[in-house]
């Protein structure tokens, strides 16, 4: 079994971009190379296994997740 | 009235400096001291009052370092022991809680928490990827902390041994 972790900025749908984290405390950044979206991983043959939404913020536009794949 | 409580003070302060003044020759000595890296304070003062040698002064500053160092490594050794004890007694055959500082990708660290003293287990440290390289998998996962920076995404998690058939 695999696991992977994404972090999105806006998690609204299945085609709200997902990236990456790359680096460690206060060196974590994005890494904008790795842009996929939900259904792209599903296709992949990854299975969404939890999503932790790591802001308060109940915006749109500010609905950060933290998204865990299993494969 | 005003001039004696300066006289007196005077006073105090000159025989204070007088006291603590090296001569010309401690100078000297507390020059090869340091040359010499003595740096323990007893040694150092026998030193320059001449109640010992410099040989002999090298020789007692080695004999404390070694002491010390053998007495740090007894120390850490002891302490290795009894985390790896505890380690040993919270790793769990079917499932673990694991604490991170900051879960941002396969590679962030996670640590077992000593449950008496709530500390981290700077040794327990593992990740995403050994654990389920080791065959364990990630039940629930809870964000502890209300910050949102990457850098501190504190989380607790949950993960539950993987049967194989």
């Amino acid at each position: 079994m695999k696991i992977e972790v994404y972090f999105s900025h806006s998690f609204l749908n299945d085609q709200s971009e997902i990236y990456k984290i790359k680096g460690q405390g206060s060196t974590a950044s994005i890494d904008s190379t790795t842009t996929i979206t939900v259904s792209q991983m599903y296709l992949d043959g990854w299975r969404l296994a939890h999503a932790i939404k790591t802001s308060q913020s109940a915006q749109l536009e500010s609905f950060n997740f933290l998204l865990i794949f299993e494969k | 009235m005003e001039w004696i409580i300066y006289g007196i003070i005077g006073y105090f302060v000159y025989k204070y400096i007088k006291k603590n003044r090296l001569s010309p020759e401690q100078k000297e000595f507390l020059r090869i001291a340091n040359e010499n890296q003595i740096n323990d304070v007893k040694i150092r003062e026998q030193f320059l009052n001449t109640e010992i040698t410099l040989a002999e002064a090298i020789e007692f500053q080695k004999k404390k370092t070694k002491a010390a160092e053998a007495k740090e490594r007894k120390r850490r050794e002891a302490l290795a022991k009894a985390e790896a004890e505890l380690i040993a007694k919270l790793s769990s055959h079917n499932n673990r809680i694991y604490f991170c500082y900051s879960l941002v990708n396969n590679n962030s660290p996670l640590y077992l928490i000593n449950p008496e003293t709530n500390e981290v287990l700077d040794s327990s440290a593992t990740d995403l990827s050994n654990l389920y390289n080791e065959g364990w998998k990630l039940m629930d996962i809870d964000k502890t902390g209300k910050n949102a920076q990457l850098d501190s995404l504190n989380a607790i998690l949950r993960f539950e041994k993987i049967k194989s058939k």
